[in-house]
């Protein structure tokens, strides 16, 4: 339990937060259902866009106006009542999407709950975090104004510089040898296809733990509505250029959330981005592993003889750690309760769920704690 | 807690005077239905005072689309803000740093 | 004669922290007669340890976790929460004096907190009469000479209560191992008898009987 300046920092906005909101609305408790909630929101506001988007860039419907990408967007914003809103708080939910990941990421890590019975949750949470990155940068090739060409022009040219199978990646991206009306359509795709997948990702999140906390308070989730409908109103969305295949775009506005990426992209050259992407991506899927392993867990031991089977344990084991087996031949009982040693955290939940003393922290035996108690009970008398 | 609650529905008021994007001169035919235009005057007159400053913001942010409905992002913001603070106000009450236990009967 | 302002908390190492104010053994500086039980997590709190404690002669119990919404193990917190209410199996026996039990959650910074909670209840407790079971059952000195011993000796405190569940079980004639095991289950207010293989049905039951009372 050594404290270092990091987890003082959070210790300390943790206790200011509790005496602000008191614990039961600390934003702190909920840095893992936030994101759950922002998904929600970006899932309504989605599908609100996807009704009326367009999908080519070309004329969609041989009308008199050009009806592609670029001008459906340009519809729904205008035209569709709250279009504007509704686009606006689907970016920066985006990005306060990210922003929340971000926040949760570095508060398990600093808090020391990332590592060895959680790597599972750790490592998913690493592809969760990737797979929101790129939906957001797919989201932003759906604009089609001219950032949308350059972006897709610059991904492109990084896809198509790996080895082997760079040229397939391209044709797959771009859905076609060119840029082409496929090619939104399958940006579309991948957009809303992997936020799809982002449900699965989450069910491996999590699958190691009992009763998940995915719901953070409404009062909660009010605050982070008003605080992305506040961002709409002080930085609207603003007009942009439609994309122009003969042109040559060479600049644009990043944003920090999703584009950075190309920011790298565009000072690193395709080589030094790729590295780049695979170092900063190795790193933190190691996090968990080198060095930091100071003892490994002793997980708890049923004592198979004095279980009952009664599960209370199996209930309340919030790392799924423990498994109720058919009890062996000849017991009197029913159900035998096992521990599975990869996921248990040493936790002692368990302990206190049995009132039949059958399982045990090896490192601290119940028994040794009720005789310390009876011995700190009765040293006042002696 | 009052000030909160106020809040809310200052802001919820609010909602429908942006939605006529900040102009009641001309109020739908809804309010005549209704016969609620004094309702839509009156929303004229408490917000009015606040729609110049409300467009030379969204002006100078190049906002695109009708103004009015980015006021209603903000009012919608507020209305929540307040009740969430409402919320949160009524539901720390149960929020426990000490706990004694209830008596067995 | 047992003190009767013995106040044993039992601790979560994660939740307000306390080295500054506690000696090696356990004992409280500043705090006089409230002793220090450190465990890995609040959940690893039994109802039998705090009855054990009041067993062994301490005249009040504090049991102290993280904040509820935090917990480094997930939900220790949490589940002795509902486990000392009653709201969750095991709980405590219904002999237990409730007002002698008292729990606290504070994150690591609130020693301050955790200090002037304890010397309240202290006095909370000094003011109260003596606890009437505790001489009875505290008197031995409990030496303890193997790890076995303080696991059989506040079981066998507890036949005479186990005796009234085990003469309405049809069990009744059974070897005095399985006395205790009875004893040890009468522990669990919610499973009040019954026979094992039956148990996990009961305790629903009389969970649910519980809950309309």
């Amino acid at each position: 339990m050594k404290t270092n300046i990091w987890t003082q920092i959070f210790l300390v906005t943790e206790d200011l937060l509790n005496k602000i909101s008191t614990s039961k609305y600390n934003p702190l408790y909920y840095h893992g259902a936030l994101p759950q909630f922002i998904m929600y929101i970006l899932f309504l506001s989605g599908l609100l866009l996807f009704a009326y988007y367009v999908p080519t860039i070309d004329n969609a419907y041989f009308s008199k106006n050009l009806v592609n990408a670029y001008t459906s967007v340009a519809y729904i914003t205008n035209d569709i009542p709250f279009g504007a809103v509704i686009r606006a708080v689907h970016r920066y939910a985006g990005d306060a999407m990210v922003v929340a990941i971000l926040i949760h990421m570095v508060r398990v890590w600093f808090t020391d709950r990332y590592r060895q019975y959680r790597w599972v949750q750790w490592e998913s949470g690493i592809v969760l975090l990737l797979m929101v990155l790129f939906i957001g940068q797919t989201g932003y090739y759906l604009i089609w104004d001219e950032r949308s060409l350059l972006l897709t022009r610059m991904t492109v040219s990084a896809l198509e510089v790996v080895p082997v199978i760079g040229e397939p990646l391209r044709n797959w991206f771009l859905n076609g040898r060119t840029i082409s009306n496929l090619t939104l359509s399958n940006f579309l795709f991948i957009h809303i296809g992997l936020s799809f997948s982002l449900l699965f990702a989450l069910w491996i999140h999590y699958v190691r733990m009992s009763r998940p906390v995915i719901t953070p308070p409404p009062a909660l989730n009010y605050i982070l509505m008003t605080i992305i409908f506040a961002v709409v109103y002080f930085f609207p969305i603003t007009a942009t250029k439609i994309a122009d295949l003969n042109s040559q775009p060479t600049s644009m506005d990043i944003d920090v959330f999703f584009l950075l990426p190309y920011a790298v992209l565009g000072a690193l050259g395709t080589t030094g981005f790729w590295i780049s992407m695979i170092l900063i991506t190795a790193a933190l899927c190691l996090i968990p592993y080198p060095f930091t392993n100071k003892k490994p867990v002793e997980s708890a031991e049923v004592v198979d003889s004095k279980c009952t089977g009664c599960s209370f344990c199996f209930k309340d084991c919030p790392f799924q750690a423990i498994e109720m087996v058919p009890a062996p031949a000849g017991s009197r009982f029913k159900l035998l309760a096992t521990v599975k040693p990869y996921r248990c955290s040493g936790c002692g939940v368990c302990v206190g769920a049995c009132a039949f003393d059958a399982i045990d922290l090896p490192n601290l035996l119940d028994s040794d704690v009720n005789e310390k108690i009876k011995q700190l009970a009765n040293s006042q008398s002696a | 807690m009052a000030a909160a609650i106020g809040l809310c529905l200052w802001a919820s008021a609010m909602m429908p005077w942006a939605e006529l994007d900040m102009n009641v001169d001309n109020l739908p035919h809804t309010f005549k239905l209704l016969h609620i235009e004094p309702v839509g005057k009156a929303l004229g007159e408490i917000y009015g005072g606040s729609a110049d400053k409300h467009k030379t913001h969204l002006e100078s942010q190049k906002a695109e689309g009708k103004k009015g409905e980015y006021v209603y992002s903000l009012a919608i913001g507020l209305a929540l803000l307040g009740a969430a603070i409402a919320i949160a106000a009524i539901g720390s009450a149960d929020d426990e740093e000490k706990m004694t236990l209830p008596e067995k009967k | 004669m047992t003190d009767q302002k013995t106040v044993i908390t039992l601790l979560c190492e994660r939740a307000a922290d306390v080295d500054g104010i506690c000696d090696k053994a356990g004992n409280c500086t500043t705090v006089d007669g409230l002793k220090v039980v450190k465990l890995p997590c609040s959940g690893m709190v039994q109802p039998l340890m705090i009855e054990g404690a009041f067993k062994a002669g301490a005249s009040g119990v504090i049991v102290t976790g993280c904040q509820i919404g935090d917990c480094y193990y997930r939900e220790g917190n949490r589940m002795i929460r509902e486990r000392l209410l009653g709201e969750r199996t095991p709980g405590l026996k219904k002999t237990v004096e409730r007002r002698r039990v008292l729990a606290l959650w504070l994150s690591r910074l609130q020693r301050g907190k955790f200090e002037a909670e304890a010397k309240e209840f202290v006095a909370y407790i000094k003011g109260l009469e003596p606890l009437a079971a505790a001489p009875a059952a505290a008197p031995k000195p409990a030496p303890a000479a193997k790890p076995a011993a303080p696991a059989v000796a506040p079981s066998e405190d507890k036949k005479e209560d186990a005796k009234a569940a085990i003469e309405s079980k049809p069990t009744a004639e059974t070897t005095p191992a399985d006395a205790d095991k009875a004893a040890e289950a009468k522990v669990d207010a919610a499973t009040t008898s019954g026979d094992k293989p039956a148990e996990e049905k009961k305790a629903e039951e009389s969970k649910a009987e519980e809950k309309k009372d």
